[in-house]
């Protein structure tokens, strides 16, 4: 692969299930180092992506290019390269946690020496050197998703794609794969992951992509989806005693709109198009004796971001519905 | 990656390291190895005592019945049905895609699966080697007939082992079909075995056909193993492989090498015997390639086709013949068929009676085979190229058959087959069950004939977009190859392909 080109390259990807367009011909880069969030509801299109990527499945059309190798022309290649952790691992009966990737490193071709210094390098990175002799049958999520991990790791890949690697373990156990993550992305291998828990992506990825019915609806990073680029803020306040003063003061000022009321304060909207308005608001509120021991601009979640821009591709893509007609 | 080998299992395929680890701790491998030992530990017991207290009434037979029985019920029933999970425990624990992802293809998972368990039943066969020697002590043993005998089940053995993992990817009906085929014809072919091997261990003189030369037996014997038995692990592979994967060549490849044999036997007028049981065995797995042809749902891909194309026009009209789907199917039927018919006439010494019932035989098969394909494409299309709903229609069939030959052999009265003229595909299954004169022979193959050109150029019509999409797929691919300079129409793909000589 030639410096400074995508480790992977998407163009115009389109699959199709019977009458189900289930990827609508999608682009997209992913840059050598970069870990990549990919997010979307369920059958929005994500697993179907990566399973193109790793050579599992086959485009209706476009092209798929990953470590400079196209996709469906040289997928031995490709293999060599992507290491793929699948959303569901299999488990093998009688097979104890050494020997499951003692056959993985040995159908990846090491051998001798070399392969049990390979396994030892994973079971030790994974933390899974204390499992060595436990049957994978009796292994929990945690560990078993730990088991699918390194096992993906055996081969030294440049690109990990990874489908719902921290689906169903518990916050431990997420904690202790983010951070293992982490690792992978400092030692410069490129991360192309996807899951349903965005706050966790959003702090792992340096950009996320967000898919829905099979399209690409926004590609950047958490904070120009956080971001709120609209001229409202929405403002939690909360007061030392009743606040029925507050409420009052927000009915009679311009630009405040009540969204939720509180035990000791309220939930409001303020729309202004001058950055320095809210510190001035919150000055005429102190100014008139209203005792204000909390006044925050509430960031939007990563959920809700989410949930927003599906609703904004909607109303997008909806078409008006039809005029009622008298038969 | 440096090939640096320490230990005995890196000479052996991954594949089979992990099958034999796994297979060795399952339960029912321990248990079948316990029960076996205690059970020839009991049997020699018993019949020490026996001899014992009246070495001059002992009977060397009832003692080698027994352990013949056991034998056989490990190695040609327990061991082989072992195979009938191979591949569909894999598919449900969904690790099949993994390995795929790693430098194993559908074939070597497939070879180290059936390896593993012809492993473990060798295992066994070791493993009863010390009783056999102690059966020597009490007299009237031929030691080398035993070791031939033992060979010979482990031959059977991998032959059955190699059908189980052969159906093993299949759905539970084709795994069900298997069993019940197995119940009716192998289990009382095993007691025609163990029958023989009753009175005496000297089971390989007795399997002999007259005037064949037993040396030239025994090769063919040895090369049609081997043609099965690679057929059915790659029917097996064949269903676990990616889309892009085509093992049809290679199937195909295998049925029409028995043929070359045979061919090669009745051009050669060696034995007349050995051409006729090869090209039986011949017309046997061309039947298996073309029924499983025409229930196959698989796709045409242009990695499939990328294969035939750029090496001359020839090749890539034969090519045709070598794709998934039911269409390529149909044009392999029937140039199976054809050539069937062309070894049919030129086998040594045969009645020119015989070979006009052989043709009618494979004529009245080809139209049974190619009936739900023309049914589907009229009516029902979805189940067009589905296995159940084909062989469903080849057990109406036989069902039909068998009836109206039982009914009319329990009035006494012989079959009117000649009403079976007007609808010749169950004919065959009543030719399998009744002879049948002459004239009636001529009528038939007119018959059979007409109904096959009937069928075919049906099918061709309707098979026509197929056709169409598969020259514009070989252009694609030439371009590809770098052999077109730009794509162009489909109209053109035919005429270009013409040109590509």
């Amino acid at each position: 692969m030639i410096d400074g080109d995508a480790m992977i390259e998407v163009v115009g990807l389109t699959r199709s299930f019977e009458n189900v367009r289930a990827v609508d011909g999608i682009s997209f880069r992913v840059m050598p180092g970069q870990v990549v969030g990919f997010i979307g509801a369920n059958g929005a299109g994500k697993t179907t992506t990566m399973r193109m990527l790793v050579t599992l499945d086959a485009p209706d059309s476009g092209s798929l290019r990953l470590a400079g190798w196209d996709v469906t022309e040289h997928p031995e290649e490709v293999r060599r390269r992507v290491g793929w952790m699948p959303d569901h691992y299999g488990v093998y009966q009688n097979v104890s946690v050494f020997d499951y990737l003692d056959f993985y490193a040995r159908a990846y071709g090491y051998s001798g020496e070399d392969r049990r210094k390979r396994v030892n390098e994973v079971m030790g990175f994974a933390d899974l050197t204390p499992l060595a002799d436990r049957p994978m049958s009796g292994l929990s999520k945690g560990m078993g998703q730990r088991l699918c991990f390194g096992r993906t790791l055996l081969h030294d890949p440049d690109v990990l794609i990874l489908d719902e690697p921290a689906a169903g373990l518990d916050p431990k156990a997420r904690i202790e794969f983010k951070n293992l993550v982490r690792l992978l992305a400092e030692k410069g291998k490129t991360i192309f992951i996807s899951s349903h828990i965005l706050s966790e992506l959003g702090e792992m990825c340096d950009s996320l992509l967000f898919i829905d019915a099979g399209k690409i609806v926004h590609h950047g990073s958490a904070e120009s989806l956080t971001r709120d680029e609209s001229a409202t803020a929405v403002v939690e306040i909360r007061v030392l005693g009743s606040p029925q003063n507050l409420e009052n003061w927000l009915s009679v000022n311009a630009g405040w709109k009540l969204l939720d009321r509180r035990r000791d304060g309220v939930l409001a909207e303020f729309q202004s198009d001058q950055a320095g308005d809210l510190a001035l608001q919150l000055r005429r509120l102190i100014g008139e004796g209203i005792e204000v021991i909390d006044f925050h601009r509430r960031e939007k979640r990563l959920e809700e971001a989410f949930v927003e821009l599906l609703r904004k591709e909607h109303q997008r893509n909806d078409p008006p519905p039809f005029p009622k007609t008298e038969l | 990656m440096k090939k640096d080998r320490e230990d005995f299992p890196d000479l052996l395929s991954p594949m089979l390291v992990k099958e034999l680890r796994q297979g060795m701790r399952t339960k029912i491998f321990v248990t079948a190895f316990v029960v076996l030992q205690v059970l020839m530990v009991i049997m020699m017991s018993l019949n020490a005592l026996d001899y014992a207290s009246n070495p001059d009434g002992f009977r060397i037979q009832e003692l080698n019945g027994w352990f013949w029985s056991l034998c056989g019920l490990l190695l040609l029933v327990v061991m082989p049905l072992r195979g009938i999970v191979a591949l569909s425990n894999e598919e449900k624990a969904k690790t099949l895609e993994l390995i795929f992802l790693t430098r194993l293809t559908s074939w070597r998972i497939v070879l180290g699966k059936w390896a593993s368990l012809m492993f473990q039943s060798l295992l066994f066969a070791l493993a009863v080697l010390p009783y056999a020697v102690l059966r020597y002590f009490f007299g009237n043993v031929n030691l080398v007939d035993d070791l031939l005998l033992l060979a010979l089940m482990l031959w059977m053995s991998s032959l059955i082992t190699a059908a189980a993992v052969g159906v093993s990817g299949f759905s539970g009906f084709i795994k069900g079909a298997f069993l019940v085929l197995g119940a009716i014809f192998a289990l009382p072919a095993g007691g025609i075995l163990i029958g023989m091997l009753y009175g005496s261990g000297a089971v390989l003189g007795s399997v002999r056909v007259g005037g064949t030369s037993e040396a030239a037996f025994w090769i063919l014997v040895v090369l049609d193993s081997l043609i099965a038995g690679l057929y059915l692990l790659e029917l097996a592979a064949a269903q676990i492989a990616p889309d892009a994967e085509n093992h049809i060549l290679r199937k195909r490849g295998l049925a029409l090498t028995a043929l070359v044999v045979g061919a090669g036997l009745a051009f050669l007028k060696m034995d007349k015997e050995l051409a006729y049981l090869q090209f039986v065995f011949s017309a046997g797995m061309l039947g298996l390639c073309s029924m499983e042809a025409l229930c196959s749902r698989r796709p045409v891909m242009l990695a499939h086709v990328e294969r035939f194309v750029g090496r001359g026009w020839l090749v890539t009209r034969l090519g045709r013949l070598f794709y998934p789907g039911a269409y390529s199917g149909m044009a392999f039927t029937l140039v199976a068929g054809i050539l069937l018919l062309l070894v049919l006439v030129t086998l040594p010494g045969l009645d020119s009676i015989y070979v006009l019932r052989g043709g009618v035989f494979i004529l009245t098969f080809m139209t049974a085979l190619l009936t739900p394909l023309v049914i589907f494409s009229l009516v029902m299309k979805k189940w067009r190229q589905s296995p159940a709903p084909f062989f469903i229609v080849q057990v109406i069939f036989m069902v039909v058959a068998i009836f109206a030959y039982a009914s009319a052999s329990i009035t006494n009265q012989r079959f009117p087959i000649e009403a079976m003229l007007f609808f010749p595909p169950p004919a065959f299954w009543i030719l399998m069950f009744q002879g049948i004169r002459e004239e009636e022979l001529i009528l038939f193959a007119i018959s059979a004939g007409a109904a096959l050109v009937l069928f075919f150029s049906f099918l061709l019509i309707s098979s026509r977009p197929f056709w169409r999409h598969l020259g514009e797929m070989e252009v694609q691919a030439l371009t590809r190859r770098g052999r077109v300079v730009s794509l162009p129409s489909s109209e053109d793909g035919a005429r270009l392909l013409g040109e590509e000589k």
